[in-house]
């Protein structure tokens, strides 16, 4: 099977041929199958937002391609089938909700792709309900906290239903309890409708939940693989000024001390676990 | 500053009122501006009070609320009213040096005052039973004949309902910037015109550029979710007139024409 999502040796900068700048995007070679959960850390500037906005076809390549279940974004003809398969949630949930009703917020996209009202109605309750909100239909958006707005903003995506949705620094200007429902969401919508996640952040105890994580310098990928082992390259992280999440560095500061704990761990839950194992073992001694 | 900023605060409910189709609602809205133009005599002005009392009743807004989106302009209206006061002839109640108030002219100011705010208090009506997006649906469909002469209804529609939505989000910028630059030291309340108009340079500036920043990233945002111009859309909620809006006009136009009944009666006035 081929991948979801695809780039052939992708580069960019706004105006390429009139300015001679460096590139924003470097030679990017990915690509991202049906149900991952992918995320993307990388300092500021790096190219990750750049990159989120060729996924369908906000940006084109100024080289190479990027080919979203085959179909080539630079193709006009194939724009909103693309853009129906790889939905976009930006960062500010005020800038992205168009409706004084949260339920015309959430047709907005099926309206504007000529469904049947009833249709419509189907997918804006079905999306409604997906982020635990279709209580809130008749509401206004603007009453809502940033958290429920967001979760409105990723209904609205979900009414196109699509194949991926890309969280383009989503979370950053929630509080810590909209966060956390986001987040909830997020990894329901990965789980039990096999939505394709890309999860642009900042905060490494959300990119601990994906199966994958992209790591971005200078517009390129310098690290592509599992969290438990990108979170473990200390000195890269470093290197790139990213924070090392906390349970790694409790995790590393424990195994100075001399106490023994098994590899990969990355959750609160699995440090929790390690660390009652190692006590109970040290019972054992006594 | 921006707390009685009306424009667009719509008001969830099932009344009467609010199960109109716009389209109904832009039209009455514009018959009853006419009829209140033409209220002249104590009668009619008596009626109109009355059909703004039903209406209230019917859309089931609070009267603290209607009365609320009026209270910005009551200067005006006062002002209004004292000149027509002082500069209508008719019989002299009162003379001091070249003022003159005459029973007509107290008449006149009386019911310019009425009118005036009955016509804002009406009109605030449909802005809150009217959700924005079925205002510029409304709007849109009934400009839809334009579209021949290649007019861009849609796109207009569309402008309008995202003027509306930000405007309370701009208010909001606007004030937080305001307080921001206080916070730095800046005074707006103070010193020659010039200097206070230099003053809201800082706010203005900042402003501008975050509602450019708004601007892009809404633009995005809904590319990202296929908008592309008005062919081809369709609507969650099509408009479609019931024996309700049928019903609604035939009371309006019946309202209309006892206006003009009460107007012809002969009257002290």
């Amino acid at each position: 099977m081929s991948a979801l999502i695809e780039t052939q040796n992708l580069y960019f900068q706004y105006l390429h041929h009139q300015t001679k700048q460096k590139w924003i995007l470097n030679g990017i070679d990915l690509s991202i199958h049906q149900g991952e959960f992918v995320a993307i850390l990388g300092p500021n500037g790096c190219g990750k937002s750049t990159l989120a906005k060729h996924l369908n076809g906000l940006l084109l390549p100024s080289d190479g391609s990027v080919q979203i279940q085959g179909m080539d974004t630079a193709d006009h003809q194939k724009l909103d089938a693309i853009r129906q398969t790889v939905g976009m949630v930006f960062q500010n949930p005020d800038n992205q909700l168009i409706s004084t009703l949260v339920e015309e917020d959430v047709a907005f996209a099926p309206e504007n792709l000529g469904m049947k009202p009833s249709e419509i109605q189907r997918r804006v309750d079905w999306a409604l309900d997906a982020v635990d909100m279709l209580d809130y239909k008749r509401h206004s958006p603007f009453k809502l906290s940033g958290g429920q707005k967001q979760r409105i903003a990723i209904a609205g995506i979900l009414a196109m239903r699509p194949q991926c949705i890309v969280m383009d620094e989503a979370t950053s200007m929630l509080d810590p309890k909209g966060r956390a429902d986001v987040m909830r969401i997020v990894k329901r919508l990965n789980h039990e409708l096999g939505i394709t996640i890309l999860l642009i952040t900042h905060h490494m105890d959300e990119a601990a939940e994906a199966s994958r994580v992209l790591l971005m310098n200078q517009g390129k990928v310098v690290m592509d693989d599992r969290p438990e082992h990108v979170f473990y390259q200390i000195d890269l992280l470093k290197q790139l000024k990213l924070d090392v999440p906390q349970v790694v560095a409790l995790v590393l500061r424990l195994r100075q001390q001399g106490i023994r704990l098994p590899d990969p761990i990355i959750h609160v839950e699995q440090c929790i676990d390690a660390l009652t194992a190692v006590r109970e073992e040290d019972y054992g001694t006594y | 500053m921006t707390r009685d900023l009306t424009v667009g605060q719509f008001i969830p409910g099932h009344s009467l009122m609010h199960r109109l189709d716009p389209r109904t609602k832009l039209m009455l809205t514009f018959l009853f501006i006419i009829q209140v133009f033409l209220t002249k005599s104590a009668l009619s002005l008596i009626f109109l009070l009355l059909l703004l009392w039903i209406y209230i009743v019917c859309a089931q807004v609070p009267a603290r609320k209607v009365f609320r989106a009026v209270r910005p302009i009551i200067p005006v209206i006062i002002v209004t009213a004292l000149l027509n006061i002082f500069y209508v002839s008719g019989h002299v109640l009162w003379h001091y040096a070249f003022l003159r108030i005459t029973d007509q002219g107290l008449f006149t100011g009386f019911t310019l005052l009425v009118r005036l705010i009955t016509l804002i208090a009406g009109c605030s009506l449909i802005t809150y039973t009217t959700s924005l997006n079925a205002l510029a649906s409304g709007l849109e469909q009934l400009l839809a004949p334009l579209k021949r002469l290649h007019f861009p209804v849609s796109e207009l529609s569309m402008t309008l309902s995202i003027t509306l939505r930000f405007l309370p989000t701009l208010a909001e910028e606007l004030d937080r910037i305001i307080e921001a630059q206080k916070a730095r030291g800046a005074q707006f309340a103070t010193g020659t015109i010039l200097n206070r108009i230099r003053a809201f340079f800082p706010v203005i500036l900042p402003l501008f550029m975050s509602a450019f920043r708004r601007a892009f990233e809404l633009t995005n945002a809904i590319e990202c979710r296929c908008y592309h111009g008005g062919e081809g859309r369709t609507k969650l909620h099509p408009l479609k007139l019931g024996r309700r809006d049928y019903a609604a006009v035939i009371f309006f136009l019946a309202a209309f024409a006892m206006t003009l009944i009460f107007n012809s009666i002969r009257q002290p006035f």
